[in-house]
């Protein structure tokens, strides 16, 4: 009789060890409000807020390839003003002057297109990046145009403008609007983080008790609700199956796409659910939006009712932004068909990893399938030779190895 | 590589002693049939493979041909291009299994790099849409690619020309290499061939080969000039 229940608490344990852990968390806060505060001092007034995975607590450590991989947690660092008050050069120049000059970031500094990355590598065992995006606020005429465009156009109030450097490296404007992500974002998933609030408190505080005398000192940011969870499992069953791929770099969705349809799919399931039951119901629904790749919008309409996440009008697939109805984040899917072809294929793995090989494989198969999903370092990491048979598997050299073949 | 059955029968008991999901199903005078299931447990590239598969694995008894697997429960995708019509597994070209074992056959460890390699393949490809080693060319163009490894020689024109050196003549190092390279054998690629030269068990698989691929050739030209002659 398989235990399925402790297969999936053992999923989650691989999880929670590549969550950041409360002592990184604080020292993330620590330094990225150093940095603002030191920014506001030299001058510029700005604010830096947390986006992407550090905002929505979706935290995984990113390498596949490489376990001791740092964190890369992304912040924006919003400048005074809106953005017909700078050019976009301007704006940049401006972030980029007052990081340089201070050593403890200009040391620590490195430059690219879209952002400042401010390497921390000595923090405990595992290091962290702060990613920082200048940012302005984004013009009331742009504002208007999104409010008429949007669903929920109570978000676009925070809308922002980042400089963006294309290929000639010339700098234009382009709107994002991560605040008014993280607000759609945190009013979908409240339900969820109340229903496991207090197992998650006690969680944390049995795990960390050098860090916190009572519950109350748990910063929210740290507890995880089943939403999370599967955003999490997702994004590191992703990382290791793209690792595996030639092209995987190439092709690797982005984890945008992986918050936003969860949380959208997750929107009308019940709150009070186990994070399984979630990942079912969410692995279930997006592969019946792979019949998008068939079918036509109206026979997908037609046979699936109202699902809306993933569209595709006249043949292009379309995933709005929530905060943003000029943000197709499924862009890239229409340029290289390759995205959602292995998109769709690798849901397909994901759902017989996660889910139906709890129920029918013996302890070394779910070993095994393990491995594929999260890593052989990080299983053995959290879980030790836990499900390990009495044989270690066989290695076999690519370079001898037989090929298949075939006569005919 | 003739299996008589007396050989047979002995390391069919050393292939169940690791194979245990394994019972010798039929046989007779030309063959043993085994049937059951095979236990894979291996990884490369980043993947595990534990997994049980139901085989059924013919050893042919008193002929000069290899044992095979056929997929007797189709658990392998139909639409796979290593399988074929009949369940039969496109191992490996003939001519890799019968170099590998050209002093002697061992059942157990075909198995090992034959018959598991191949699954994992399998499952890798189903996985990642991609062959964890790559796959054989069909047909000719396979065997040429075998010989292309062995002779670690890329150009398939001049692993054709080693092979008929081979065929025809006796080794001489001081000879030209048959390769064109206008070096002395012994200098160019006489170290890697010589043993297919020597060998009369080598040679006779390169013999084979040879006419297969110099059939293929002849054939296709002839094909060539019917269609010429047609226009």
């Amino acid at each position: 009789m398989k235990n399925i229940y402790e297969r999936q608490k053992d999923i989650l344990s691989i999880i929670q060890g590549l969550d950041i852990s409360p002592t990184l968390y604080h020292n993330a806060v620590e330094k990225y409000q150093a940095l603002g505060k030191y920014l506001n001092d030299s001058g510029l007034k700005a604010e830096i807020y947390p986006q992407g995975s550090f905002a929505f607590g979706t935290v995984v450590r990113p390498s596949a390839k490489d376990s001791s991989a740092s964190y890369d947690l992304d912040f924006i660092c919003q400048v005074m003003g809106s953005r017909n008050d700078y050019t976009p050069k301007e704006l940049r120049d401006k972030v980029e002057i007052a990081l340089k000059s201070n050593k403890t970031y200009a040391d620590r500094l490195k430059i690219d297109d879209t952002c400042f990355t401010i390497e921390y590598a000595d923090v405990g065992e595992i290091g962290f990046s702060i990613d920082v995006v200048p940012a302005a606020d984004e013009s009331d005429e742009v504002k208007q145009r999104l409010i008429l465009k949007s669903l929920v156009p109570v978000l676009i109030d925070t809308a922002i403008s980042i400089p963006k450097c294309n290929n000639m490296c010339k700098f234009r404007w382009i709107t994002n609007n991560p605040k008014g992500l993280r607000k759609w974002f945190d009013e979908i998933n409240a339900p969820f983080l109340s229903s496991s609030k207090e197992a998650e408190q006690m969680r944390i505080f049995a795990e960390n008790r050098a860090l916190y005398e009572s519950i109350e000192e748990i910063p929210n940011e740290l507890e995880r609700s089943a939403l999370q969870r599967v955003i999490q499992i997702l994004k590191c069953h992703r990382n290791n199956y793209y690792a595996r791929l030639k092209d995987g770099d190439e092709i690797k969705p982005i984890s945008a796409i992986i918050n936003v349809t969860v949380t959208k799919i997750a929107e009308h399931f019940n709150p009070n659910c186990t994070v399984f039951e979630l990942l079912n119901y969410v692995l279930s629904e997006l592969t019946i939006y792979g019949e998008h790749q068939y079918i036509t919008e109206k026979d997908f309409n037609q046979k699936y009712g109202f699902r809306t996440v993933f569209s595709r009008p006249d043949g292009k697939w379309f995933i709005e932004n929530p905060a943003n109805p000029e943000d197709n984040l499924a862009d890239q899917w229409n340029n290289d068909e390759r995205i959602p072809n292995r998109f769709f294929q690798w849901i397909e793995i994901a759902r017989k990893d996660l889910i139906s090989s709890l129920e029918q494989k013996d302890n070394t198969q779910f070993r095994a399938i393990l491995e594929n999903g999260f890593g052989s370092v990080s299983v053995s990491e959290f879980l030790g030779k836990k499900y390990c048979g009495e044989a270690t598997p066989r290695q076999i050299t690519s370079q001898t190895a037989a090929r298949p073949y075939s006569a005919q | 590589m003739i299996f008589t059955k007396e050989m047979a029968h002995q390391q069919i008991a050393e292939l169940l002693e690791v194979q245990s999901g394994l019972h010798i199903e039929a046989e007779s005078e030309t063959q043993i049939e085994l049937t059951g299931d095979i236990f894979i447990n291996c990884k490369s590239k980043g993947f595990f493979l534990s997994e049980n598969y139901p085989v059924q694995i013919v050893i042919p008894l008193n002929s000069n041909e290899l044992p095979y697997v056929i997929d007797n429960e189709n658990r392998i995708a139909k639409d796979y291009p290593h399988r074929y019509d009949n369940g039969k597994l496109c191992l490996e070209t003939e001519t890799s299994i019968r170099i590998r074992f050209f002093d002697s056959f061992s059942l157990v460890e075909w198995i090992r790099e034959f018959v598991e390699t191949y699954y994992f393949s399998y499952e890798f490809f189903q996985r990642y849409g991609e062959f964890p080693f790559g796959e054989r060319g069909h047909g000719v163009q396979g065997i040429v690619e075998t010989y292309q490894e062995l002779f670690h020689e890329k150009d398939p024109i001049k692993v054709f020309a080693l092979m008929k050196a081979i065929c025809e003549h006796p080794y001489r190092g001081h000879s030209l290499c048959p390769c064109g390279s206008n070096q002395k054998l012994r200098l160019c690629h006489g170290p890697i061939v010589m043993k297919y030269y020597m060998d009369n068990r080598l040679n006779k698989i390169v013999q084979a080969d040879y006419k297969n691929i110099y059939d293929y050739l002849v054939n296709c030209y002839e094909q060539l000039r019917y269609r010429e002659k047609a226009k």
